[in-house]
């Protein structure tokens, strides 16, 4: 199996397989522009992710390497939230600044299957919560006067629960 | 190579990341990817978060293409049949058993449904789609009954014409005397002329309950189409059968797309195993409507079918107790079905064939299994029919009691005496029920794989009854 050496941002370079290194189509459009089929000496940089992520999403990548491509119709797919494998769940298992970061990694990587589960993971944690426990739960601040709020409240009240 | 190599380095340099601590430190593009996880009324209380939120939800609500409108959404549960959600075989197998096994996300429907009871007060359908202007999926779930279901539908399939990908439409026609039955076959006209101006569509779903009406209208064919389902429920009069099925087969035949297909009508054997072997394949799901005995004939028309419809994920049949063996046999052959119903009419295996079944007739890919047993006479099938070691890895069970001289009982009784009476006549004639259904409770304990189970026994209850593998 052909390696390439992928070098975080704090300088810390990684063996990757080929294959788990194109599983993000920011790399494999970069290996594939670049002629580049296995390890060259010189390792890319992947400038935007830290040593500690860029782990994280390797080893995502290596566990998933097998799965079936993601399909792209985005469009028709159910909102479901409740079927991350069990392994990413525990997988995800980190403090919310780990994992907002992995999706930021996972976004400019374009991982799409990594960035699907770790925005799910997310959304779980947003689904069913008020407005004010949403606020407690990722520190938010509410910048909204009390007469713009009371607006939107106005606007959303039908859809309130009965 | 080192100067493209390094336009690559530059370009990579360009955003550094900062240490992300807090959700909102993610770019708006990430958020938005986030809230698209979200259901309705979530991104509608997301709003209220902050402003930053409130200017993101709204891009969130005009990025939904897909619209889920269900009117009366209390009447759903009476429709909760699983072999009636296609859809429900995967998620209740991907459940981890935590949420009851109430089909098609009920409590995502609960939460659309919303949206659909200000459609029939408040809101119109011109704030709906204004709302949500590029909706490419639409299921429309109409439980009311009358003319106007149609016309509500058609006007939200002409404003939805040009963007429409997936279609699925569940519609009732009840028995409402048909004084409107003009307007309804107009509007049943209007609906076909519809689906066959929509030129993006590739999915259509078509559900009906049409009791005694006969919709004269031929569907259009839609060549363009991957996935093409019909299920029709209620009392059709054999001509609106053969109408259905002669549009259905033209639409298998012509459409050289379609990738998936069912017609959940029942269709007998004979005119399943006349369709070309091309379009077998293709399959989902199929409800054989003989009654299958133990014949030579029955048996090689059984394992033909299998043979021939590979891709079948659900389906019902009617079979005399004394097939289960070899029905067990060649029920294997279909890899990819996950729903089986079976209706037994009577059981009369002895203890050796039932070992034999067991040795070389194991269903491993069936995960939910509703059984109706026809005859409550014969007081042990359920024991003897070893379901647990023919279907090892069922997760649902719905487990269904009826008896033919039951229900002529039943309704012969409740024309002429009052319903104590019906219910003294009932437990008279069938005072071991009970004891029957404790063996089949015996029986699904030792189902390993099992969650839930839903039991349903006439003419005792009327109630289905939803239980937990431990409540067994």
């Amino acid at each position: 199996m052909p390696i390439i050496k992928l070098l975080s941002s704090d300088e810390e370079p990684f063996e990757v397989d080929v294959d788990i290194a194109r599983m993000s189509i920011t790399l494999r459009t970069m290996l594939d522009d670049l002629g580049i089929e296995e390890d060259d000496g010189e390792p890319i940089p992947v400038q935007n992710v830290n040593s500690s992520i860029l782990r994280k999403v390797i080893q995502w990548c290596t566990y998933h390497k097998n799965d079936p491509p993601t399909p792209d119709d985005d469009e028709q797919r159910e909102k479901r939230t409740d079927d991350i494998p069990s392994w990413d769940a525990d997988f995800l298992k980190v403090d919310q600044g780990t994992l907002f970061e992995i999706i930021l990694a996972a976004n400019y990587l374009d991982i799409k299957g990594l960035l699907d589960v770790t925005c799910k993971t997310v959304a779980n944690m947003i689904r069913g919560k008020t407005p004010e426990e949403i606020r407690k739960t990722f520190n938010i601040k509410n910048d909204f006067t009390p007469q713009e709020e009371e607006q939107i409240r106005r606007e959303n009240e039908w859809c309130e629960e009965k | 190579m080192e100067q493209l190599k390094s336009k690559f380095d530059e370009s990579l340099k360009l955003e550094s990341i900062n240490k992300i601590k807090e959700l909102n430190n993610l770019p708006d593009l990430c958020l938005l990817k986030i809230f698209d996880e979200l259901w309705l009324t979530d991104l509608f209380s997301i709003s209220l978060v902050c402003k930053r939120w409130y200017a993101l939800s709204s891009i969130a609500q005009a990025r939904r293409r897909k619209l889920i409108l269900v009117q009366n959404f209390s009447d759903f549960r009476l429709f909760n049949k699983p072999h009636e959600f296609p859809e429900m075989a995967d998620r209740v197998c991907n459940s981890d058993g935590t949420q009851k096994w109430v089909p098609w996300e009920l409590d995502l429907l609960a939460k659309n449904a919303l949206l659909v009871e200000k459609l029939n007060n408040e809101f119109t359908r011109q704030w709906i789609v204004d709302m949500f202007p590029n909706i490419s999926s639409l299921i429309i779930i109409q439980l009311s009954h009358g003319v106007e279901c149609l016309e509500q539908i058609n006007a939200m399939l002409e404003r939805y014409s040009s963007s429409l990908i997936s279609l699925n439409l569940w519609f009732w026609y009840e028995d409402s005397g048909y004084d409107d039955l003009d307007d309804m076959i107009d509007q049943t006209k209007r609906l076909f002329q519809l689906l066959s101006e929509l030129p993006k569509i590739r999915n259509l779903h078509l559900n009906f309950t049409a009791k005694g009406l006969n919709l004269q209208p031929k569907l259009p064919i839609l060549t363009q189409l991957e996935t093409f389902n019909i299920s029709t429920h209620g009392l059709y009069a054999d001509h609106d059968n053969n109408l259905f099925f002669n549009s259905f087969r033209d639409y298998a035949a012509y459409n050289p797309t379609l990738r998936e297909i069912y017609y959940f009508n029942k269709m007998s054997l004979g005119n399943l195993l006349q369709l070309d072997k091309h379009i077998s394949s293709k399959f989902l799901r199929v409800n054989i409507s003989d009654e299958l005995d133990n014949t030579e004939t029955a048996l090689n028309g059984v394992n033909l079918f299998c043979c021939r419809f590979t891709s079948l994920q659900s389906l019902c049949v009617r079979i005399d107790g004394i097939l289960m063996k070899n029905l067990a046999k060649s029920i294997c052959q279909l890899q990819q079905l996950k729903q089986l119903e079976l209706s037994i009419k009577s059981v009369e295996v002895n203890e050796n064939q039932s070992n034999e079944m067991i040795e070389y007739a194991q269903c491993e890919s069936v995960l939910i299994l509703t059984v109706i047993m026809m005859n409550s006479r014969s007081h042990n099938e359920p024991k003897r029919l070893h379901l647990a070691e023919i279907f090892p890895n069922v997760q649902v069970m719905c487990w269904t009691y009826i008896c033919y001289e039951c229900i002529d009982c039943h309704y012969n009784v409740e024309n002429h005496l009052g319903n104590d009476e019906l219910i003294h006549i009932s437990q008279n004639e069938f005072g071991n029920i009970e004891q029957c259904m404790k063996l089949a409770r015996q029986s699904l304990r030792s189902m390993r794989s099992l969650k839930w189970v839903s039991s349903f026994i006439s003419p005792f209850s009327f109630e289905r009854e939803y239980l937990t593998k431990d409540e067994l």
